[in-house]
């Protein structure tokens, strides 16, 4: 048992890592936001096992991250969909990609990119405060509380 | 005569008994089928001991009564209106109650004798013996020889009496023994016969079809069931599954499979959809159908190509969908079992058996076993475990059969057992 695994922690990173500290749930949530929600195509997509699938499916639907919808009465069959919440998680995934994309392919190896559709350009991300639009990086923050 | 002239015609009599009764034992020894030996054996025991008949009762276990079997003397026809002696009843009836032999030199001086065969049957008796057969210490029937040719039956006579039936117990005992085994062969003949009849009529292979996995499982029960399960190629592509349980058990049933299976491949090539098909099927079943014969089955057509099945269910277990994260089970049937009712109309189910999901065709010999505490198996539990069965329908097949072997233990199988599960990869 992780000594801050707990969702009484007050450390952001570890109550995220008690939904998505597993390698699936990242792959899974990459795939819904590529469009892919009935379980089949995840699984076919993700090579995964389908009591495996199913679990994963089951603590992101009990995080608030997905909801199941029924897409037909008979047989019931059931496709996940993205909430605000799992939605709002768009940028941790595209800075986890141009991160790997950075530091984990040799050169001349190409990981997989995304295109800003706007410009057509590769996705890079930079991370700017959003309150002043300065640049930020690890000497330029402090640990705080946020102002009631 | 003198003393020792006496002595010499006893043995001389002694010996001619004992070579009689020699001959019984060489008679019975080697002869399994006792009808018309008994009855010798009757006349035999009639001459030794020199009585006017003699004649044998087999106790019947389930009534209780003492059964006229064989006889022997000139007044045989008016004994054999004596076909049942109630239980109890006369001398015979105390032998047989109390496995002892009576040997009476007036019988209607004793008060257990009932005059009233005499006096149903015109028979005059005035002495007896009546000795009861025992084999394994259980009463075969009683022996009685009626009327000594010269006075009275002697001590003598009774022991003769008494060695004589012992051997008759013991051979009418062996014949009854090789007359079970003679019919439990025959029985085992016949379920081999109804065995071989029932395999003859299965597919020896399933046909292959691209993206499609299909598995399936047959265990007979001891005396087989009638389950059966098919599959055929369709003229337009399609591919046809059956599965169904003829009512009826053993050779009539293995016997009626046969008119069912070419019966519904006939009208398999004549094609339309799984609820035509049935229509037709049903119909010309009803036509032909005798002392009440039916069968309940499932016709399931899959287009490989789209995933699409059709489904048409008479009076049959409703297939089991195992869908990727449920399990899901179709309605009942629309109509009857076929050839219960000539204008039964059938209803088909079409959906799409998305990759991943597996659909089960089982017959009631799973739902209806019984383990050795006669608790039965039930839908429930099954569907319990198709929510947590692997993924391919080899697999499944495997897990399912072994769940059901170990649920039912040692407890004898009543039914077929009979399973089909396609599979879309």
């Amino acid at each position: 048992m992780s000594s801050e695994s707990s969702a009484s922690s007050l450390d952001p990173i570890t109550r995220l890592l008690d939904i998505t500290g597993e390698r699936w749930s990242f792959l899974i949530l990459r795939d819904l936001f590529y469009g892919v929600r009935r379980f089949d195509a995840l699984q076919k997509h993700l090579g995964i096992s389908k009591k495996v699938l199913s679990q994963r499916l089951n603590s992101l639907v009990e995080a608030e991250m997905l909801i199941r919808v029924p897409y037909q009465e008979r047989p019931p069959r059931f496709e996940y969909q993205l909430t605000a919440k799992g939605r709002d998680f768009f940028p941790v995934l595209v800075a986890m990609q141009s991160w790997s994309n950075r530091w984990l392919f040799s050169e001349g190896e190409q990981g997989a990119l995304l295109i800003h559709s706007d410009c057509g350009q590769p996705l890079d991300t930079k991370l700017i405060c959003s309150h002043c639009e300065g640049s930020v990086t690890p000497a330029r923050i402090r640990p705080g509380k946020r102002e009631q | 005569m003198d003393r020792e002239t006496e002595l010499l015609e006893h043995f001389r009599k002694d010996n001619e008994r004992l070579r009689t009764a020699l001959k019984i034992n060489q008679l019975i020894a080697g002869e399994l089928k006792l009808g018309p030996l008994l009855k010798q054996i009757m006349e035999i025991t009639q001459s030794l001991m020199q009585a006017e008949s003699c004649s044998l009762f087999l106790y019947d276990e389930k009534s209780g009564e003492l059964v006229f079997h064989a006889c022997s003397g000139d007044k045989e026809d008016q004994l054999r209106e004596i076909c049942r002696l109630p239980k109890g009843s006369g001398i015979a009836g105390w032998a047989a109650e109390n496995l002892q032999t009576v040997r009476l030199t007036d019988v209607y001086a004793d008060p257990r004798f009932n005059s009233e065969f005499d006096r149903e049957t015109g028979f005059v008796t005035r002495n007896m013996i009546c000795t009861p057969l025992i084999a394994h210490g259980k009463l075969i029937g009683i022996s009685q020889v009626i009327n000594h040719e010269d006075g009275d039956f002697t001590a003598a006579d009774e022991r003769l009496m008494e060695s004589l039936v012992q051997m008759v117990a013991i051979a009418i005992d062996n014949a009854r023994i090789h007359e079970r085994l003679m019919q439990q062969q025959l029985l085992q003949h016949d379920l081999e016969l109804a065995k071989s009849i029932q395999e003859s009529f299965l597919p020896n292979e399933m046909p292959q079809i691209d993206g499609y996995q299909v598995a399936y499982h047959m265990n007979s029960a001891f005396e087989v069931g009638g389950d059966f399960y098919d599959t055929v190629q369709l003229q337009d592509g399609r591919t046809a599954y059956l599965i169904g349980d003829i009512s009826g058990k053993g050779v009539s049933a293995a016997m009626i499979m046969s008119t069912v299976l070419s019966d519904l491949r006939m009208e398999l090539t004549h094609g339309g959809t799984a609820a035509s098909i049935l229509n037709r099927f049903n119909i010309s079943l009803c036509k032909k159908a005798k002392n009440g014969m039916f069968v309940s089955l499932i016709l399931m057509i899959l287009d490989a190509k789209s995933g699409e099945l059709e489904i048409a269910n008479a009076g049959h277990l409703p297939p089991v969908h195992i869908l990727n994260q449920s399990i899901w089970q179709h309605d009942e049937a629309s109509g009857p079992p076929a050839g219960i009712i000539l204008d039964a109309d059938y209803d088909f189910t079409r959906l799409v058996l998305e990759p991943g999901e597996m659909v089960l065709l089982y017959t009631d010999g799973i739902t209806e076993a019984r383990n050795s505490d006669h608790i039965m198996l039930g839908a429930g539990r099954l569907l319990a475990w198709l929510g947590e069965c692997p993924e391919t329908p080899e697999a499944c097949m495997d897990f399912l059969t072994e769940r059901i072997q170990a649920f039912i233990g040692q407890a004898t199988q009543s039914d077929d057992i009979t399973m089909l599960i396609l599979g879309r990869s």
